[in-house]
């Protein structure tokens, strides 16, 4: 796990050199951090064993409203 | 937005390899096993409501020309509520492309390299696909229209040597399941693959002409082509055979023999298999960067494109445990779920759009 996390932190910090030095859009560099956090974070949880399906999420819900 | 333009042909290979794409080989088994002999007429029926839910997209996109869905969100629903449907529309999106990279996963990984991290070839082929789409829908469509050709002489080809198998009695008894049994077993088929093929909503903008028929001949040939491999399956394996089988079509290929010398020519369907998912995959992937960058007004994808690899990778492995779950979850909510995108959205969309010209209209009148 120790190896994702650096290799993640040193392709977000080179792509975050890169972007600046190119002057892309604020809102650009931050999409790119929100979705490249929002895959690190599935990524960890998927390492850690906190597994959460998204296909059983949306079965609770289904169930939930008695569908 | 992307400035690309897409012929009515392109559209109509793109919606049936779409639609045919990862069903051909998923769908069988498990229509079989629960429709027996007659799981050939599920498609069918399946395909006729698939064609009146897609009048019901195409008249939605007929009231918003030159928009996408998730443009139509923001315009009819304003804002911050149409941004929020825009929001669930990506991430339907994103769940697709990570359904479709599992199955491939599942499928390399029970049949070919059992040996092999299932993450490693969703990495593999989402890293093909990241580059595909950074491209843009034309090298897409483009692509595909060099690939559909090979794609449907292999499939025909096996259509004809699998003939020789083929027994009539396999068939008997037909015709025993009630009508609405029948309608009832659709519903997980118009769920997957039919309502997913709501994305295709996405592309309608970059369609030159003829997007109507397009899509609607897209989903009828592809109804042909399932029904048919169903038809051919229960004809060559028989209905107990074919439901023990996650992949019963690699099991037709790999019994094959031709000429008495040539057999295992399994790897051809694995070819034609790994082309529909790399078309399927290219398309939600693609939709679900556009969307994106539609949404938040972006005009490079490159960006967007890129960490979604890793995000979509994930997704996929916690999609489900393995293929059990998959069929479980797939005949108990497929089709409810995918009802949300596929029609209870639209038709919201479309009655805010009626609402909003209703109120133009007026307000013009009184003016």
């Amino acid at each position: 796990m120790s190896g994702f996390i650096i290799c993640f932190l040193i392709g977000l910090g080179g792509s975050l050199v890169y972007l600046l030095r190119r002057k892309k859009s604020v809102k650009e560099i931050s999409l790119f951090v929100t979705f490249s956090l929002l895959g690190f974070i599935v990524w960890l949880s998927i390492f850690l064993g906190y597994k959460v399906s998204p296909d059983r999420f949306f079965g609770w819900i289904i169930d939930s409203i008695g569908l | 937005m992307e400035n690309a333009r897409i012929s009515g042909w392109q559209f109509f290979l793109l919606s049936l390899n779409f639609i045919v794409g990862t069903a051909f080989f998923v769908r069988p088994g498990s229509i079989i096993a629960v429709s027996k002999q007659d799981g050939w007429i599920v498609p069918l029926i399946a395909g006729i409501f698939a064609v009146l839910i897609a009048c019901l997209w195409l008249t939605l996109a007929s009231r918003n020309p030159g928009l996408s869905i998730v443009q139509i969100c923001t315009k009819v629903a304003g804002k911050y509520f149409g941004g929020f449907i825009a929001l669930l529309y990506i991430w339907f999106f994103i769940q697709l492309a990570g359904w479709v990279t599992r199955n491939l996963g599942d499928f390399m990984k029970t049949i070919l390299m059992p040996r092999t991290p299932i993450s490693v070839f969703h990495l593999m082929f989402l890293i093909v696909v990241c580059y595909a789409v950074i491209k843009g829908v034309e090298t897409i469509a483009r692509t595909i229209e060099f690939l559909a050709p090979l794609v449907v002489l292999i499939v025909v080809v096996i259509y004809l040597f699998t003939l020789s198998e083929w027994k009539w009695e396999r068939f008997e008894p037909m015709f025993q399941v009630s009508t609405w049994q029948l309608i009832k077993d659709s519903l997980p088929v118009i769920g997957f693959p039919y309502m997913e093929a709501v994305t295709l909503m996405m592309l309608v903008p970059y369609v030159k002409s003829r997007v109507k028929t397009g899509l609607l001949l897209g989903i009828t040939v592809a109804t042909l082509l399932i029904s048919g491999i169903v038809f051919v399956t229960i004809g060559v394996l028989g209905v107990t055979r074919t439901s023990h089988f996650a992949y019963p079509l690699y099991i037709i290929v790999q019994e094959l023999q031709i000429a008495e010398f040539i057999e295992h020519v399994e790897s051809t369907i694995v070819i034609v298999w790994l082309i529909w998912i790399f078309i399927k995959l290219c398309i939600s992937y693609h939709c679900a960067v556009t969307g994106i960058c539609q949404l938040f007004r972006v005009s490079d994808r490159t960006w967007i494109a890129i960490p979604l690899v890793l995000f979509i990778s994930g997704i996929a492995i916690l999609t489900h445990e393995n293929i059990v779950d998959n069929i479980a979850v797939d005949t108990r909510y497929i089709f409810q779920y995918t009802s949300l995108y596929g029609i209870v959205l639209p038709v919201l969309l479309l009655f805010l759009t009626w609402i909003r010209r209703f109120r133009k209209g007026e307000s013009g009148g009184s003016a």
